[in-house]
């Protein structure tokens, strides 16, 4: 049974003028026990608004509907704190920027025995001892000296690594990772991805790993679902979606990123136009005013989502091969 | 073949640089942060040398706190060099005062990271545009100014009719097409360009970047690209300097550099960058990638990498590498040599 | 208006396909952009507090400026016959008058009109002063700062009650006098605010794209810097006037405001208290004017503020 299945879901925001804009749109998914599953997206596909929804942690003026289970437990209309309790303890969610989660007065262990003792029932004692051995864990060396610092007083990277170890500290099913080394340098990301990878391995937990990054998609994902505009507009597993994609907008974006490890001459090849303006969706697919194929009916009816081969599934009424793109020399 | 030639271009007296940095620092005095704390001296540009040659992409790459934006600054005299010299087109920049400086404005400009706080939320696309000109071309009649903003608004994408809009009108795309007009409407010779593509979108990045490319062979401008994004540098420069805590540890040609770079940071940093193809990725997954970027303000002895090169030995510690020629580029490594017989694999 | 050009954009590319109908897009008229002013008043519109206390504040000042011409009566006039009369319809004594006759109606508009123009001005002379100094300080930096702000925190420490009583008893009783007094010590606040604004204004990446082009420091300033403090600097303007306007019905209390038989709110209150036992109208009246104004001031500074701030976009 997956850790978590997506139904249905749609989250909306009421804007300040009285209307309202879709920020997703009617996604389904599941998340498997100790898999990586990539959220790739630009500004505005909604890939961190579908988490936040199912996480119960919209902004005021946002609302999910539809079907989330976590564990067969439905969660959206949870109550706050049966919310919360869940949050602590089985489900974690690592942020791009550490500091919005971590409290800059309190010192990094207090901080962490605390989750341990709310949601564990620990003493201080034992606490600490579990913590010291979280922040091993994650590879901070001198982690006892480590404890009694502020948040302020660690690197970016190393903030990140608190974060996961203060995450993990509960051994939660599903961890939720929005962008987290997109501040951070290329050196860094690669280890932070090394260590999720290897938490994964060792405690078998399902991750959700947001990003517009393709290339930390390869490296770290085993199946990806490709957002645009509110919708899923592909998804496969990883090495189907980048050898085998099927999808215009992921055509798109595989083929116009540069390569590090290998050079390219000449122009790229670009998609057209700007990302979606949520307040004003096409009626149709999102993606339609910047497709190189679209079709007179992609502006008006939403292509579903129908599987092209085994676990892969896309939304596009494009019937004929890709490649139309106009290439890099 | 190939490979002699570049050797003898390198070698070679290279024709006369249009921008020629020699042992150029930058360093900032902050306040301590305690009671008791001095103030302390921020490194942040540190003794780098380069030259930039006519129509040449040069681009610059390190990690964050590398020093590469402070160079960047440095290079157009936003931030004051403490020491060292600065030529452009054989004039000493640092030499002249802020009314000589001016008309050399008009040669070198520069575009921004975050093109959104680039942009005066309260002006108009026009008046943004339009500002260097009037304040560098102050001859200009208001309808030729008024006409070669909308000339340029074009020529970057933009539609002349969204002149009056107001910067926030836009997306993060867009800006960076304004702050693109804007540099060039004075025509300058010197576009650097400070990691201008690394806070846009993807579906984006290669719009800005094919930009930057027709304009620079439309308008013979020489860039200097800074970006901590290898593949895009990989994609459009044709030299690469690699920055690590304000000192240069390599420099050396597009191709040389990605064949077989010279540097354990320069290897490292490659071996790090994510690729776009889960075969090619996870084979990259086992190299090793160790420590993160000491503070600026404490710089380790001798070799500033050392405390996390695999390859460190005594020597390093003890005494600072120089730059120097090697195999078509220049590096700053005590073992540069041995490390380039070991290993002549592609990384 | 702003809706249909967004979606052009959004399909429109720099291609040779999209070439023809980019050129007929150039060709029309040039869309007129929605200034952040333009965004903030469609957001104060939204606000009904501050729409309206701003509608009550303008029948107020414009009932203050115009009435007391077609007035029958004037301020100073007193009417021995109708001493301390309660407010009446008979005879157009709306408000009552006072122990000399004089009518209260009239004076509560003359007090209104002083009381917003000793706000108003006095505010002018510390946006004057503080704007400047807090700009230069902030924009300039260095010893000159340091400078600056050292002699704002020595003016911080004078206490500026009995420095304005020792003023008005050194100088008499001058309107004028009392302007600048107040104003002289309220910069001290706007020039602080304006400081901090400019520092952080200073390392924004468009100022830099300024002096890369070329700008000069006095062009900056005035064409970067102080547009954008404009926004905090209204904001705190509407919120210093109600407390001027109180400060100086203090000093109008302890009878150091304007020379009779001219008179503020503040005079009137104090006039009122001393017969409060007797014809508590002549407190309450001038009370109530002087709470609506403050409370007016208050509540339009608040949705200022918020239609302002750029986080809500």
């Amino acid at each position: 049974m997956p850790v978590l299945e997506v139904r249905n879901l749609s989250v909306r925001f009421a804007t300040v003028s009285g209307g309202t804009v879709s920020a997703v749109n009617d996604i389904s998914l599941s998340v498997e026990r100790g898999e990586v599953l990539g959220i790739v997206g630009e500004s505005g596909s909604g890939k961190s608004q579908t988490w936040l929804g199912v996480m119960g942690l919209l902004a005021r003026n946002g609302r999910a509907e539809g079907s989330a289970r976590f564990d067969g437990r439905e969660l959206l209309g949870l109550s706050h704190g049966a919310l919360n309790e869940l949050r602590g303890a089985r489900m974690g969610m690592i942020f791009q920027d550490p500091m919005t989660a971590l409290n800059p007065f309190l010192s990094v262990g207090r901080q962490m025995t605390e989750v341990l003792q709310r949601h564990r029932g620990m003493d201080r004692r034992a606490a600490e001892r579990e913590c010291i051995a979280a922040l091993e864990m994650v590879h901070i060396t001198d982690a006892p000296r480590r404890l009694a610092m502020h948040p302020h007083e660690f690197s970016g990277g190393m903030r990140q690594r608190v974060m996961i170890a203060m995450t993990m500290l509960t051994r939660p099913d599903l961890l939720i990772c929005d962008e987290p080394t997109t501040f951070l340098d290329v050196t860094v990301q690669r280890q932070i991805l090394a260590l999720l990878d290897e938490l994964r391995q060792r405690f078998n937990t399902a991750i959700v790993f947001i990003t517009h990054d393709l290339g930390v998609i390869a490296e770290i994902a085993d199946r990806v679902i490709v957002m645009y505009g509110g919708r899923v507009m592909e998804q496969a597993d990883v090495h189907t979606l980048f050898a085998d994609y099927r999808h215009p907008y992921t055509e798109g974006l595989l083929r116009s990123v540069p390569r590090p490890d290998v050079t390219s001459h000449g122009k790229l090849a670009t998609i057209a136009g700007n990302p979606p303006d949520l307040a004003h969706l096409p009626a149709g697919c999102p993606f339609a005013p910047r497709c190189v194929y679209r079709e007179p009916r992609c502006e008006t009816q939403m292509p579903e989502l129908l599987d092209v081969g085994p676990a892969h599934w896309r939304a596009c009424h494009h019937v004929g091969a890709l490649g139309k793109l106009e290439t890099a020399a | 073949m190939n490979a002699l030639r570049e050797m003898s271009e390198a070698s070679a007296p290279r024709a006369p640089a249009l921008l020629e940095v020699d042992d150029l620092a930058v360093h900032f005095h902050v306040p301590g942060s305690g009671w008791k704390e001095r103030k302390r001296v921020l490194r942040a540009v540190d003794g780098v040398s380069f030259g930039v040659a006519e129509r040449e992409t040069l681009g610059i790459v390190g990690e964050s706190g590398c020093g590469k934006s402070t160079l960047a600054r440095a290079l157009l005299r936003l931030v004051p060099a403490t020491s060292g010299h600065l030529h452009y087109a054989g004039r000493d920049l640092l030499a002249l005062d802020a009314k000589s400086l001016r008309p050399l404005r008009r040669e070198m400009q520069i575009i921004f990271q975050d093109p959104l706080a680039a942009l005066d939320p309260r002006m108009t696309v026009g008046q943004i545009i339009g500002e260097p000109l009037r304040a560098l071309r102050p001859e200009l009649p208001r309808a030729e100014r008024h006409a070669r903003v909308l000339a340029m608004m074009q020529r970057v994408g933009l539609l002349p009719n969204q002149v009056n809009r107001y910067a926030h009108e836009f997306s993060g795309g867009q800006a960076q097409r304004i702050g693109i007009a804007r540099a060039l409407a004075v025509e300058p010779r010197l576009l650097v360009c400070d990691e201008p593509v690394s806070s846009l979108d993807v579906s984006i990045k290669s719009q800005v970047i094919n930009l930057l490319q027709e304009l620079k062979a439309e308008r013979a401008l020489t860039l200097v690209f800074i970006a901590h994004d290898l593949a895009s540098v990989r994609h459009i420069a044709q030299r690469v300097l690699v920055l690590y805590l304000g000192r240069v540890v390599e420099i050396a040609s597009r191709d040389a550099i990605f064949a077989r770079p010279m540097h354990p940071y320069t290897r490292m940093l490659f071996a790090a960058a994510p690729i776009p193809d889960p075969d090619a990725a996870r084979r990259m997954r086992d190299a090793p990638v160790r420590g993160e970027i000491p503070s600026p303000f404490n710089p380790p002895s001798g070799c500033a990498f050392r405390t996390r090169c695999a390859f460190a030995v005594e020597r390093c510690s003890a005494e600072r590498p120089l730059l120097r020629d090697l195999s078509g580029g220049q590096v700053a490594c005590h073992r540069a040599e041995e490390l380039l017989d070991q290993a002549r694999v592609p990384v | 208006m702003s809706g249909a050009p967004r979606r052009e954009w959004f399909n429109w590319y720099p291609g040779r396909s999209a070439a023809a109908r980019a050129r007929a897009l150039a060709e029309s008229e040039a869309v007129r952009g929605r200034s952040l002013w333009q965004d903030a008043w469609a957001r104060l519109r939204r606000n009904r507090a501050a729409m309206v206390s701003l509608v009550v504040l303008g029948i107020i000042t414009v009932g203050c400026i115009v009435l007391p011409w077609v007035w029958p009566y004037s301020y100073a006039q007193p009417d021995w016959n109708l001493l301390d009369h309660g407010p009446t319809l008979a005879g157009m004594h709306w408000f009552g008058t006072d122990g000399l006759g004089r009518d209260l109606f009239v004076r509560v508009l003359y007090g209104c009109r002083i009381s917003l123009m000793v706000g108003v001005v006095a505010t002018l002379v510390t946006l004057l002063i503080g704007v400047t100094w807090g700009a230069i300080a902030g924009y300039v930096g260095g010893w000159l700062d340091g400078l600056m702000m050292r002699t704002v925190d020595v003016l911080y420490s004078v206490p500026f009650i009995p420095f304005v009583i020792v003023l008005i008893v050194l100088f008499g009783r001058n309107i004028f006098l009392m302007f600048a007094a107040i104003g002289a010590v309220s910069w001290l606040d706007i020039a602080r605010i304006v400081r901090g604004q400019t520092l952080s204004l200073k390392q924004k990446e468009f100022i830099e794209a300024a002096r890369a082009g070329g700008v000069g420091n006095a062009s900056i300033i005035r064409r970067h810097i102080v547009p954008n403090l404009i926004g905090i600097v209204i904001v705190y303007v509407t919120l210093t006037i109600p407390t001027i306007i109180l400060f100086e019905a203090f000093l109008s209390f302890l009878g150091l405001g304007v020379q009779a038989p001219m008179t503020s709110l503040g005079g009137l209150v104090s006039d009122g208290a001393n017969v409060l036992q007797s014809y508590p109208y002549q407190l309450i009246i001038p009370s109530i004017f002087l709470a609506v104004i403050v409370y007016c001031f208050n509540f339009i500074g608040d949705g200022l503020r918020d239609a302002l701030d750029p986080k809500d976009r």
